[in-house]
């Protein structure tokens, strides 16, 4: 075994390499400190092995590319985790890149004889970011679509080549096959093979000035191998360890619903990049100057600061001004981001937009699971009825209901006062809340006193002030002599049993089923106006509750709701729903689909 | 150990080539020889790369012709109650291999003012940075949702926003048969002048 090692080490020097890589001279011994330079490498490394896996099965084209991503992501074994990891070491690699900066400019290491490594680290920082950038294109989902689109027209501004740049970059005018092979060939290819020639020098400098030791010297010198390598060890570990959690905490890698141009989205960048995304806002009304300042001359102008930092630290004070001037910057830059999250958080149309997102997307995987036809998800979708029932949610239903679960989470139109805009109420909700309709809990409200003519149900309609009405029957007081609830509050959940009961939700409990259908069909409450499973003579005094929140009713209401099943009552006033089947619907309004019809009446009861 | 192998040091032996003083007019040819052969042999393939690579900035695809009329929608699907709908443009889809036919490119947004015979059309693309703009919740102006520029329903900024133009508006004809017609084209986005992809 020896004697095989000493012929291999005189043909080949191996063993002089290994202990000029291991026996590096740390002066003042090892150092946590000086763990950042080894976990960004250790990124890098681990990149190239998940990235060339995901190479493995990853399809760049504009019909496939998401299409493959979804496969990598829920079918092939082992996925999950592969593509988790790669997404989330990819974020750490830019946390860890700014600590390492941090740690380099404070410690000074950037002075004589080192300034040239500096400029090595920070062109391997501007191949990181663009890795960064091209990486999240690559699924081919609308976030990545949407926030290249943005990012490729900020190229467009670049003074005298913008616009070829941007056309080189997207691979012609308009965003499809090309720009996917582009940004892969730019993320897999060129941007990883000049970060391994930038990362080569920057450690074969770095060894040839030996590590920057920390003033004053108390401790004995070590070599790299063990002390430092030992410690090295524990922060990649640990850098592992955060990457795993955050796969395991957000539930994987996100994919949204695939790429569509002509499906608005809200773009926004990857969190990283959303401080240059607000700072962007700053210039308003400064037109075409303030972009070109916002997104290009004084980003470039603070990098390009750093790039002369080394001779700033040279005159007495300028190693502090350098610290100052970073500390600055970062600062700026986390205040920047809080705002961008901040500003999204309470806006409530961004919220809808994410909720919408969100409802794309699961439909997407839902459809996906059945295959995926060879043109693409994007164009199965288009062309699906339940893909376009969400779209008439969106752009329609919810222009006057509402979505909202019990913890605020969902559709919530923006709170102005409803009034009318052309033929349609301007925000602000007027219909009542679509969550859990035709279910107990959805029952058991509207039949509550304090919320029936809240929000959530006819507070804003015109019915509320109906005489006769719904409202004024449950908060109707006992002095309002035949005409207030006869109930006792205890029956309101057999009521509700019953109803719920109608559209096949919770079947399992007989006994309070029973007693609510004996309530529902008492004639002097419930059955007073409505008819429920009696001999057809109340229809047309109040909505017909028999069969009530079954697909059928629900299909039914959304086609014609003046139909004298449903408010055929009401006075046309009174009427704010439109009619949506095309025997109902006004001429010069497009009719819905059946298929449609029913696939919102199944998206309403949660059955897709 | 039969034979000893040779060391680093060993290229610094006498008897060792040295480097060429200059002096020559042969060692000068053979450098530019050297120069000229392995430039020669380096740029050939760079420059087939390049050419290939910067092919988007020569090729006049065929979607990129002049803009044909497109109808978006019909006449009475657009009363003149100055109130802003949205419609989606459909027309035959190239994306460098594949063709699409008729599928969605882009959207419009179309508006009819009191007593205005046909309506006035903007390009839902912000001219900002090119996301899609929205009707604002108080529907009585244009909102993109990114960097928060904001046009009203003439299409024109408002003082706080970011956009350096205007919404992009598009040429519009009512056909024989009542449609609402279209010139459909896309712009640069972030640049003061209106400069068509084309």
């Amino acid at each position: 075994m020896q004697g095989l090692l000493r012929w291999l080490d005189d043909r080949t020097g191996c063993q002089a390499f290994l202990r000029e890589a291991l026996y590096e001279h740390v002066p003042g011994g090892s150092r946590w400190r000086y763990v950042w330079g080894s976990t960004l490498v250790f990124a890098f490394v681990v990149q190239t092995i998940t990235g060339l896996i995901l190479w493995a099965a990853y399809s760049p084209s504009s019909n496939s590319a998401w299409e493959s991503v979804y496969y990598i992501q829920n079918e092939m074994q082992g996925g999950f985790w592969l593509r988790g990891i790669h997404h989330f070491m990819a974020q750490a690699m830019v946390v860890l890149l700014a600590l390492h900066l941090v740690q380099v400019v404070w410690d000074g290491a950037y002075k004589a004889p080192r300034e040239v490594n500096l400029w090595l680290g920070l062109i391997l920082m501007q191949i990181v970011l663009g890795l960064s950038l091209t990486g999240y294109l690559l699924p081919w989902d609308q976030k990545g679509y949407w926030a290249t689109r943005v990012a490729t027209n900020l190229m467009g501004l670049v003074p005298f080549v913008g616009k070829s740049l941007q056309d080189v970059v997207v691979g012609g005018k308009e965003y499809g096959h090309h720009t996917v092979t582009r940004f892969f060939a730019l993320h897999a290819g060129i941007l990883p093979a000049l970060l391994v020639f930038f990362l080569v020098m920057h450690i074969a400098v770095f060894r040839r000035h030996g590590i920057c030791a920390k003033q004053p010297i108390k401790r004995p010198d070590q070599t790299f191998w063990p002390d430092q390598v030992l410690k090295d060890g524990v922060a990649c570990l640990a850098v592992l360890a955060v990457v795993l959690g955050l796969n395991w905490y957000f539930n994987g890698a996100d994919l949204g619903a695939p790429a569509d141009g002509a499906r608005e989205y809200f773009a926004r960048p990857e969190w990283y990049f959303l401080y240059l995304f607000q700072f962007l806002k700053l210039f308003e009304g400064m037109g075409e100057t303030g972009e070109l300042l916002g997104a290009i001359v004084i980003p470039g102008a603070v990098m390009g600061f750093l790039f002369l930092m080394p001779f700033v630290g040279r005159v007495r004070v300028g190693h502090y001004f350098n610290v100052a001037f970073l500390i600055c910057v970062l600062f700026g830059v986390g205040v920047l981001t809080f705002l961008a999250r901040w500003e999204d958080q309470h806006n409530v149309a961004y919220q809808n937009a994410v909720w919408e997102g969100e409802q794309n997307a699961k439909l997407a995987k839902k459809l996906a699971t059945y295959g995926i036809p060879p043109e693409g998800m994007k164009l199965a979708l288009r062309n699906n009825a339940r893909a376009l029932a969400l779209r008439t949610l969106t752009e329609t239903c919810l222009r006057c209901h509402t979505y909202v679960d019990e913890n605020g989470h969902g559709w919530n139109l923006v709170e102005t006062p409803p009034e009318k805009v052309g033929d349609r109420p301007s925000g602000g909700p007027s219909a009542p809340n679509l969550y859990n309709f035709g279910r107990r809990a959805w029952v058991e409200g509207l039949l509550n006193k304090e919320k029936i003519a809240g929000d959530h149900y006819f507070g804003r309609t015109p019915i509320k002030n109906r005489d006769g009405g719904m409202v004024k029957y449950i908060t109707g007081t006992p002095e309002d002599p035949g005409f207030s609830a006869t109930y006792k509050p205890e029956d309101i959940p057999k009521i509700a049993a019953a109803l719920a009961a109608e559209g096949g939700f919770q079947t399992e409990d007989k006994e309070p089923i029973a007693a609510g259908r004996a309530l529902l069909q008492n004639s002097s409450g419930c059955a007073m106006c409505h008819e429920f499973h009696g001999d057809g003579s109340l229809i047309g005094t109040a909505p017909n509750l028999t069969g009530w929140g079954s697909r059928e009713w629900i299909a039914g209401m959304i086609s014609n709701p003046s139909h004298q099943n449903y408010y055929g009552h009401l006075s046309a006033n009174e009427q704010t729903m439109p009619a949506f089947s095309a025997s109902a619907r006004s001429a010069n309004k497009v009719p819905l689909h059946p298929e449609v019809i029913k696939a919102l009446a199944e998206w309403l009861r949660g059955e897709w | 150990m039969a034979e000893k192998p040779s060391s680093p040091a060993k290229r610094d032996a006498p008897g060792a080539p040295r480097p060429p003083d200059g002096s020559q007019r042969r060692d000068f040819l053979t450098r530019l020889g050297a120069i000229v052969v392995g430039a020669v042999a380096g740029l050939v393939p760079l420059g087939a790369a390049a050419f290939t690579f910067f092919d988007p900035l020569r090729k006049k695809p065929p979607e990129k012709l002049p803009p044909e009329w497109i109808a978006v929608a019909a006449a009475n699907q657009v009363p003149d109650d100055g109130f802003p709908r949205r419609f989606e443009v459909v027309a035959d889809l190239w994306d460098q291999w594949t063709f699409i036919p008729q599928q969605p490119i882009g959207a419009v947004f179309l508006i009819r003012n009191k007593g205005e015979s046909k309506p006035t059309a903007f390009n839902v693309t912000c001219p900002h940075l090119g996301c899609a703009v929205v009707l604002a919740p108080d529907q009585r102006s244009f909102k993109c949702p990114c960097h928060n520029s904001a046009f009203d329903l003439q299409g024109v900024t408002t003082p706080d926003s970011p956009s350096p133009r205007a919404m992009d508006e598009l040429e519009t004809r009512i056909s024989q048969n009542g449609q609402i017609e279209v010139k459909y084209e896309n712009y640069y986005a972030g640049i003061k002048d209106k400069l068509a992809k084309r």
